[in-house]
């Protein structure tokens, strides 16, 4: 081959004209086209080599998925000496072409024939090699940090996941303990009163709810009965409704006060105090054991459904009435029934009769009067329970789109 | 439910809300009555022709614009109009309502709204009211 091709060889540099002419004669010159492998991580080393022109990439794991490029080589570099100078012989990576190359070649006994004649250049290899040396402490290190970098990133998102998880689970914990919180506040176990039966249900769209009921032993001979509505579902209708309820039962539990005073009492307390438009309507009684009379006050609730023992209609036309909340001195629909033996008062909240089916078709104050007429051998507790469950069954797949309550009371 | 905003001339110039679908929230409604009380009007009508359901947070957003459109008419007498609403005689000249369907007209009575909003059965007719 031609001694003027070793002359641009860096490795070379350093020795006289005459070595390499001496030199020339051990190497074979071959071309390599881009993709070829000139050997294998782990193979046997058999060859040294220098690039002449062109490109080519020392590789870690070859066409693995863990494939890793160490570095390229280009003219005038070597490549090849490590598994020579080894005791195991061993390639330690792989080198493919990536631009059509040109090589000299050199075999194992002409490397080692070539080092004995000329330790020089041993020495110039030692210095290349510890340069590629530090520039692969130099990558494994950049590795390191960028590893580091995934990993610390890995563990932050790790922690906030976690984070919001925990958040999700204590709001569910309060959301769970305002549930009983609010269920709580409804009576436990109904009062008796003698020669009525009496149930209720409420079943909360959401966690929590904004509907209430409450039954007030006001004497041994007087039950106030309660059902209200507080414009809006969740936590806001859950704390105006706690609020509104307490002011209710506080209010009524006194003596001498009329229906009509505690809505009023009630109402300018809710109108002292910001609760950012929010109002409610009730509907407030007293059912009297002796005239089985029931005198109730209503502040823009739905009218009370009553019905005789043969099942006809004996609820009374609706007066006027405005909500609780929105003005100062609201109009309040007064009036009295008497409940006749067999007879059945139901109260309801909207969420009964404006429960929804997938065709958004209401299930309307007639399928109530049809249930009450159906349950006429039940408890006024079965027939609550049994209306949620038509009031479900209704609804079909259609969500829960309000809350239910129902107070029955039936007459003796 | 959606809302479509239309201009039209009374003895004063009214924005109708043509609102479309079950009303079970109140913030949007109050929303758009706030940007359109904003943008200079005085007085709506709600057109309730597509309404098929009104929760009680519908009637939080009646309510609510009600009070918006009240707040401005500083020289109607506070005192009368709290007077005429405790009568069950006072009716927003602001906010009217039309055409709601049986049902919804229920529960607008049942919350004594119909005590200060008018009710209109035809829009023309309400526009004119105004």
């Amino acid at each position: 081959m031609d001694t003027a091709l070793l002359k641009h060889v860096p490795l070379f540099v350093s020795l006289p004209p005459s070595a390499l002419a001496d030199m020339a004669v051990s190497f074979q010159e071959t071309r390599y086209s881009a993709g070829a492998v000139l050997f294998r991580e782990g193979d046997y080393g058999d060859r040294f080599y220098i690039v002449l022109d062109g490109c080519i990439a020392i590789v870690k794991a070859l066409g693995s998925d863990d494939e890793r490029l160490l570095g390229r080589r280009g003219a005038g570099e070597f490549v090849g000496e490590m598994s020579l100078l080894s005791q195991d012989g061993l390639r330690t990576a792989s080198v493919r072409v990536e631009a059509d190359a040109r090589v000299l070649e050199l075999t194992r006994a002409d490397f080692d024939a070539l080092l004995h004649r000329y330790p020089l250049l041993a020495y110039e290899m030692l210095r290349v090699l510890s340069m590629r040396l530090r520039e692969s402490h130099d990558t494994a290190i950049h590795d390191l940090h960028e590893k580091n970098a995934r990993l610390a990133q890995a563990y932050a998102d790790l922690q906030s996941a976690q984070a919001r998880i925990i958040e999700q689970e204590t709001l569910e914990r309060e959301l769970r303990l305002a549930r009983e919180t609010q269920e709580s506040m409804l009576p436990r176990a109904l009062p008796r009163l003698a020669g009525f039966d009496i149930g209720a249900r409420m079943v909360a769209a959401r966690m929590v709810g904004g509907d209430f009921y409450d039954l007030l032993p006001l004497s041994p001979h007087r039950l106030g009965v309660v059902i209200g509505d507080v414009s809006g579902k969740g936590m806001p209708a859950a704390l105006f409704m706690a609020l509104v309820s307490s002011l209710l039962r506080a209010e009524a539990l006194r003596s001498d006060t009329s229906p009509e005073q505690v809505l009023r009492i009630v109402n300018r307390h809710l109108l002292s105090r910001d609760a950012r438009g929010m109002f409610v309507t009730v509907l407030y009684g007293v059912l009297c054991r002796e005239t089985r009379e029931f005198a109730f006050v209503r502040a823009g609730h739905e009218m009370p459904l009553l019905l005789d023992a043969d099942g006809a209609l004996l609820t009374p036309a609706m007066g006027r009435g405005h909500p609780l909340g929105l003005f100062p001195n609201p109009v309040l629909d007064i009036q009295a029934v008497r409940l006749p033996p067999g007879g059945m008062l139901l109260l309801y909240t909207d969420g009964v009769n404006e429960a929804m089916d997938a065709q958004s078709q209401l299930f309307g104050p007639e399928r109530i009067v049809a249930a009450v007429r159906g349950a006429r051998d039940t408890s006024a507790q079965q027939l609550c329970d049994q209306l949620v469950q038509a009031v479900t069954t209704y609804r079909g797949l259609a969500a829960q789109a309000d809350d239910i309550t129902l107070v029955a009371v039936r007459a003796q | 439910m959606d809302v479509t905003v239309s201009q039209a001339q009374g003895r004063v110039p009214v924005t109708i809300f043509r609102i479309t679908g079950a009303v079970t929230d109140n913030q949007e409604l109050e929303a758009r009555a706030k940007a359109a009380y904003e943008g200079g009007a005085r007085n709506i009508l709600l057109d309730l022709t597509d309404v098929p359901y009104m929760a009680t947070a519908g009637l939080r957003a009646l309510h609510a614009i009600f009070t918006l459109l009240r707040a401005d008419t500083l020289e109607e007498s506070d005192e009368a109009t709290k007077a005429g609403i405790a009568a069950g005689t006072f009716l927003s000249p602001h906010l009217k309502l039309a055409k709601p369907s049986a049902h919804v007209l229920e529960v607008l009575k049942a919350a004594g709204y119909d005590m200060f909003l008018e009710i209109h059965r035809d829009v023309n007719q309400a526009v004119a009211s105004f």
